[in-house]
């Protein structure tokens, strides 16, 4: 994990310097987290979302100072709120047409047997997680998945860093129970009006 | 609830220790679970790392140093504006005093008829092409962006670069874009490229302020992702319709 992240920390400076690889590498490792929070926020737009932010990432890599971590919550903050910019512009337009994404409907033909098992779990183990409150959700997928300590998901989040721990901690229990049902009903969907799930909390 | 509320259930601790890296939580459920989340990146997932790496090629290429600008070029934008107000009003004074003396034969001042500020006003419409301030028509060169730029084609733009790659040809053919269309010749690289230094040179101390959700954006911060705080919603609100949240 150490060597990992000491990998990731030369590449981003190399990146930083202009090296295009050390950017690519950066991609690869931040996309899928990124694309896998915002699914949690914008559902299926994570994609196009993930690419506006992105596209903000590079244009301002030039003004970023830190270190890999605090790159790693800096990127989370520009797709959190292109993800918020994109709620409020679905709000507006009620009625935008999906886009298909044939990139994606062909690189998804070329898994192998073993990565489109993989892809399932992943697939499944999001879904899951994305019926927790959105809160519960965002601090479970940024510590867990984007790899943030408490402190700096609550930067994301504009939260206390106990807050998160806790949001995190509440969402862990609820999908504990949800997976200790063995052939109860599906998981529940989020409550729209009250933001939270029916039931115990 | 659950009648098996002994197996699910799970302590602060083991919470912590799941959410950082799973160390010593092997046989928990929650474990597999959450790496199942964190599996290495699928093929569909970085479908569109071309567009990423154009979008870093493209910073790069317009990049310079940025300076702790902002205040920096306010300053010498100031100096810049007080030298031009002193020569344009020395410019006005001195081409009205000769075209008045021309037309009169006489030099301003000395004739009571006529106040001298009435002639100077006269005398400066007469000669538009002799104040310094004045721009060159015409559409602007890439290179010519003015620094006095219009908020509203800044804005254009920064809206137009943040639409996809693919839809950004298309979008010039909207009513929207028309201004953006008109300048580039309706060419998405052009446009591209024009925004691309427009933007720049906004985020290098021009930007316009009046925008409803990017404004902050553009700050030379370490941070320089503030849009719309304004507008967040509060963090525990739901997100949205339950359509925005299909499963994935």
């Amino acid at each position: 994990m150490d060597a990992a992240a000491d990998a990731f920390e030369e590449a981003l400076r190399r990146a930083l310097d202009g090296d295009e690889d050390a950017f690519r590498t950066i991609y690869r490792e931040l996309q899928p987290k990124l694309v896998r929070y915002l699914g949690v926020l914008v559902g299926e737009d994570a994609d196009d979302v993930a690419s506006e932010a992105w596209l903000q990432i590079a244009r301002d890599l030039t003004t970023f100072r830190g270190d890999w971590d605090a790159f790693r919550g800096w990127t989370a903050t520009i797709a959190r709120h292109r993800a918020l910019d994109h709620l409020r512009s679905m709000r507006r337009r009620p009625s935008l047409p999906l886009p298909v994404d044939v990139l994606a409907d062909l690189a998804d033909a070329q898994d192998t047997a073993d990565q489109a098992v993989n892809a399932v779990a992943t697939r499944a183990a999001l879904a899951l997680i994305a019926t927790l409150p959105r809160d519960q959700a965002e601090a479970v997928l940024l510590r867990a998945v984007v790899g943030l300590d408490a402190k700096a998901a609550g930067k994301v989040l504009g939260k206390r860093a106990g807050a998160v721990r806790t949001a995190a901690y509440r969402g862990l229990r609820q999908l504990a129970q949800e997976m200790s049902r063995d052939g109860g009903p599906p998981p529940r969907r989020r409550n729209p009006i009250l933001g939270r799930s029916q039931g115990s909390v | 609830m659950s009648t098996r509320s002994r197996k699910s259930s799970i302590d602060r601790r083991t919470a912590e220790r799941l959410l950082r890296d799973g160390r010593g939580t092997g046989d928990h459920p929650l474990a597999g679970l959450l790496a199942a989340a964190k599996a290495p990146g699928r093929g569909d997932e970085l479908a569109r790392e071309e567009m990423a790496v154009a979008a870093f090629r493209a910073a790069r290429r317009g990049s310079v140093p940025l300076p702790q600008r902002r205040s920096m070029i306010k300053t010498a934008l100031a100096k810049l504006l007080t030298v031009k107000a002193a020569a344009l009003a020395a410019t006005v004074v001195g081409v009205g005093g000769v075209a008045l003396a021309a037309s009169t034969g006489t030099i301003p001042g000395t004739q009571h008829s006529t106040g001298p500020a009435a002639s100077h006003s006269q005398a400066a419409k007469a000669h538009p092409s002799g104040t310094p301030a004045s721009h060159p028509a015409g559409r602007p060169s890439r290179a010519a962006v003015p620094s006095g730029m219009p908020p509203g084609l800044y804005w254009l733009c920064n809206d137009y670069i943040g639409r996809d790659a693919e839809h950004r040809g298309k979008a010039l053919g909207e009513s929207k874009f028309q201004e953006l269309a008109a300048r580039t010749g309706r060419d998405r690289d052009n446009a591209d490229k024009f925004c691309d230094k427009l933007l720049q040179q906004g985020d290098k101390g021009g930007a316009p302020t009046a925008h409803p959700t990017g404004a902050a954006e553009r700050t030379a911060n370490p941070a320089p992702d503030k849009p719309s705080q304004a507008g967040e919603p509060p963090a525990n609100r739901p997100s949205g319709p339950p359509s925005t949240h299909p499963h994935r």
